[in-house]
């Protein structure tokens, strides 16, 4: 165990130059490291404008130089930066000249569960900047669709929410669905060219909608990612995105037209309810019903007005010229009450008969709405020239009470001299054997004076 | 978005139609006649809407890629479309 160290012989020294030490160094580094994956820091963060990327990577303990070439950065999906925590992966390489080593990275990507949500800040940082988000762009959906196409994946539960809840809610929309893969290895570029597709193979759609049921941040980052994005942008067609859970948001969310929180609720925005949009209907239907009818009831209480005022009035006041007066009226006033509802009435058959003819398709509720109506209408019509002519009939019930013939009925009689046609007003008038001529209220009587 | 899109009748004008021709009818203003013609409108642009309704293509339809680009589309039922994938496990 002595201390003492024999001093090598000069002939025993090797003496190496510092190009071959280095290069020693160079080949036992190469031979022994080669490829690795390094976690670290990055410093000193020096972009050229060659395209190379220069910069440090450092722990607590050290630090090594790296550099990325052009063709490797143009392929990052982040923006590297000082004091971000990184994966990298690259040759170590031993710079001769200078007698440095550094790590030429082939590869690199955030580290940790904040990679992703990074990935996503930054194409949403930057695809807002291009105004890919911007409000102005967004286009209303149809109120009501009449052909939709979901582009996802035709198993699962997200396509038969979205069947079930447009079937229920709207049958009446024809639904194609586009079938894509919504996660792994080139399901963005595969739900982009649908997209597109769908663009130029049916631009008859009226909307699109586009996603998949809820999953990992990872399963649902086809959505996140920059092709789909695009994709969306570019599309004619309006774009409802559905990705996932209420929590869930991607890119394609802000790009969309509109954004629905869940499958099921892409469905609920698409379409109206069937029902909803029938009862409405009917209702208008209802009114438009219900106002023509108020309408024709006012012509018709005119109508009214001109039978009292013209005819009732006059007839109090000529009771002597009644007989005459009351057939002119009679005359006048059918002739006009029944030229306005003979006229309604056509108008009424007609509306009636078009109505039957197309409206057996509508729901048989709102087909029965509507005959009700018609009928309603019609009988309105008819009421009202039954009460005229009932009105007319009672004022001349009246003026014929004074009338000579409703006296002659209540057991009077008029009696004339059948030779001269006089009346006999007095006894004196009559002599024996003149044949008279009585008229009772039903008919003549014949006799002889005695 | 450049191109124009294709021009289709739309549902909501027609029922717009028919709501305006019941504001009309409603207020009163118009003659026998024209309130007819309105009522008439009406009646046109609501049968219009029931038209569409009952147009529509009630369909779920599968669309398949044809080796020239085009799309084919086949009925669709997604219920038996799982049923294959869910039993093979079994």
């Amino acid at each position: 165990m002595g201390l003492s160290a024999e001093p090598l012989q000069p002939s025993e020294r090797k003496i190496l130059s510092v190009g071959e030490l280095t290069r020693r160094i160079k080949k036992s580094i190469e031979e022994t490291i080669r490829s690795v994956w390094v976690a670290g820091e990055i410093s000193n963060f020096r972009p050229a404008s060659s395209g190379h990327l220069y910069f440090t990577l450092k722990d607590e303990e050290s630090q090594v130089p790296c550099v990325m070439w052009k063709g490797v950065s143009s392929r990052l999906r982040f923006r590297p930066e000082d004091g971000m925590e990184v994966i990298a992966y690259g040759k170590v390489d031993v710079y001769l000249p200078y007698g440095k080593y550094q790590l030429i990275v082939e590869e690199m990507e955030p580290r940790g569960v904040g990679a992703l949500q990074l990935r996503f800040e930054q194409l949403k940082e930057k695809l807002q900047q291009e105004g890919l988000f911007d409000a102005a762009r967004k286009r209303p959906l149809p109120f009501l669709p009449r052909k939709i196409a979901l582009v996802t994946s035709p198993t699962g539960a997200a396509v038969q929410d979205m069947l079930r809840t447009l079937r229920t809610r709207c049958p009446a929309v024809h639904v194609v669905v586009y079938p894509v893969r919504v996660q792994g290895e080139g399901s963005a570029q595969e739900i982009a060219a649908a997209i597109g597709h769908l663009n130029l193979a049916l631009p008859d759609l009226d909307v699109l909608i586009v996603g998949r049921g809820g999953g990992s941040i990872e399963d649902l980052w086809a959505f996140n990612e920059e092709v789909v994005a695009r994709a969306i942008h570019a599309s004619r067609i309006p774009v409802i995105s559905a990705v996932g859970h209420e929590t869930d948001t991607t890119i394609a969310d802000f790009v969309a037209d509109v954004r629905a929180l869940t499958p099921t609720d892409a469905a609920v925005k698409a379409v109206p309810m069937l029902d909803d949009l029938l009862l409405a209907l009917e209702d208008q239907g209802t009114k438009l019903k219900r106002a023509l009818r108020t309408r024709a009831d006012l012509a018709r209480s005119g109508l009214d007005a001109l039978a009292r005022g013209h005819a009732l009035g006059r007839i109090a006041e000529l009771p002597m010229q009644f007989t005459q007066r009351l057939d002119e009226l009679q005359e006048r006033l059918a002739v006009g009450v029944g030229q306005a509802s003979v006229y309604l009435r056509e108008r009424l058959d007609l509306l009636a008969s078009s109505l039957y003819g197309d409206l057996p398709r509508a729901p048989e509720a709102a087909r029965q709405r509507v005959e009700h109506l018609t009928d309603l209408l019609r009988s309105h019509t008819r009421r009202a020239a039954e009460t005229a002519t009932a009105r007319l009939r009672e004022a001349a019930g009246m003026l014929e009470a004074l009338s000579p013939v409703a006296i002659l009925a209540r057991g009077y009689s008029i009696t004339r001299l059948e030779s001269t046609n006089e009346i006999l007003k007095t006894a004196r008038q009559a002599k024996a054997g003149d044949r008279l001529v009585s008229r009772l209220g039903d008919g003549e009587v014949r006799s002889r004076v005695e | 978005m450049t191109d124009k899109p294709v021009k289709k009748e739309k549902f909501e004008d027609h029922l717009k139609q028919v709501e305006e021709a019941v504001k009309s009818l409603e207020g009163g203003k118009l003659g026998l006649e024209e309130s007819i013609e309105k009522y008439e409108a009406g009646i046109r642009a609501l049968r219009q809407c029931y038209a569409i309704l009952e147009q529509a293509e009630k369909k779920i339809q599968l669309l398949v890629k044809e080796k020239d680009g085009t799309l084919a589309a086949r009925d669709f039922d997604p219920a038996a479309e799982d049923k294959p994938a869910r039993k093979k496990p079994e």
